[in-house]
């Protein structure tokens, strides 16, 4: 899983502050939605990942376009092809397959689009619900005062113990908490059902 | 397929606030009547998908179409997810995804 960096929370789980190197999951309508004046710089060659459908693929002669649409939006993607294997990536694609998508964000003339350092059919239609749901629980981590996410851990269950996402399962209940915990909850269920480990 | 219009992320629960509107689901096949492919939700109720592609039964279908009512989809886009889709985080990604996430999607 991408590391989380540490940032100051907006509304918009989009702020500044991250970390350069930092792995984002989004969606395109999270991506186009900071694309407003004043806020498009915030996200410019940051790194993100995006899992949609392959649409309208161009093959050229060092390097392949297409669109991804990933349900929410679609982005325009261009694909490098500098070692053979960059090539023999790409070509495992093909128009209408779902792919999931690590580039840098880049930004010309007010249009965003990814320059994309690798672009991987998914084979597991799991990823696909899980890249969302990461999505939202990043989106979470970004928004929520680092006092409340300290708060909320601490208030959780009491038969239950709060572990990051990516250890070990536990069983966790929702019911009962506060509108805010109770989201967290659901989100951080669905990463630590044993079943989905 | 149409690359401009969003599709809401719904369950049988949720398809009933997307009325006319194109959505996305999952459901697990169970029978293909002549073209319509009826099937089971990732919230355990049955939907009907018409203009669906064959796909074999039990396994997982996307569906990218047009929510008719509560219970029909005019399928524009299938995909086979396969025999092993899990459908539990698909269906907690929903209710988020159609409630407080829905700035996220839509």
């Amino acid at each position: 899983m991408p590391s989380q960096s540490t940032v100051v929370p907006e509304s918009s789980g989009l702020s500044k502050g991250w970390s350069a190197q930092t792995l984002l999951p989004l969606t395109v309508k999270q991506i186009m939605d900071a694309a407003f004046p004043g806020r498009c710089l915030e996200l410019q060659d940051s790194f993100v990942r995006l899992v949609g459908r392959m649409l309208n693929k161009v093959q050229h002669v060092k390097d392949v376009q297409f669109t991804l649409h990933d349900g929410a939006g679609k982005i325009d993607v261009n694909r490098w092809e500098n070692e053979s294997s960059d090539a023999k990536e790409i070509a495992d694609v093909n128009d209408g397959d779902y792919v999931i998508v690590n580039g840098g964000l880049k930004g010309f003339q007010g249009k965003r689009h990814i320059v994309a350092y690798s672009v991987r059919r998914v084979t597991d239609f799991n990823e696909i619900p899980h890249h969302f749901l990461h999505c939202i629980q990043v989106h979470l981590d970004h928004t929520r005062p680092k006092a409340q996410i300290n708060a909320s851990t601490a208030t959780l269950g009491h038969t239950n113990q709060v572990r990051p996402f990516n250890n070990q399962a536990a069983t966790f209940s929702a019911s009962g908490n506060a509108a805010g915990n109770s989201i967290s909850d659901l989100v951080m269920s669905v990463f630590n059902d044993p079943e989905a480990m | 397929m149409d690359t401009s219009s969003p599709a809401a992320l719904v369950n049988a629960e949720t398809l009933n606030m997307f009325v006319g509107r194109r959505v996305r689901t999952v459901v697990q096949v169970q029978r293909n009547e002549g073209g319509v492919v009826v099937g089971q939700s990732s919230d355990g109720h049955q939907l009907s998908i018409k203009s669906a592609m064959d796909v074999p039964v039990s396994n997982f279908m996307e569906v990218y179409g047009i929510a008719e009512n509560n219970q029909t989809i005019r399928a524009e886009v299938c995909t086979d997810f396969g025999p092993n889709f899990d459908p539990k985080p698909f269906d907690q990604l929903c209710k988020l995804a159609s409630d407080k996430f829905k700035h996220m999607f839509l």
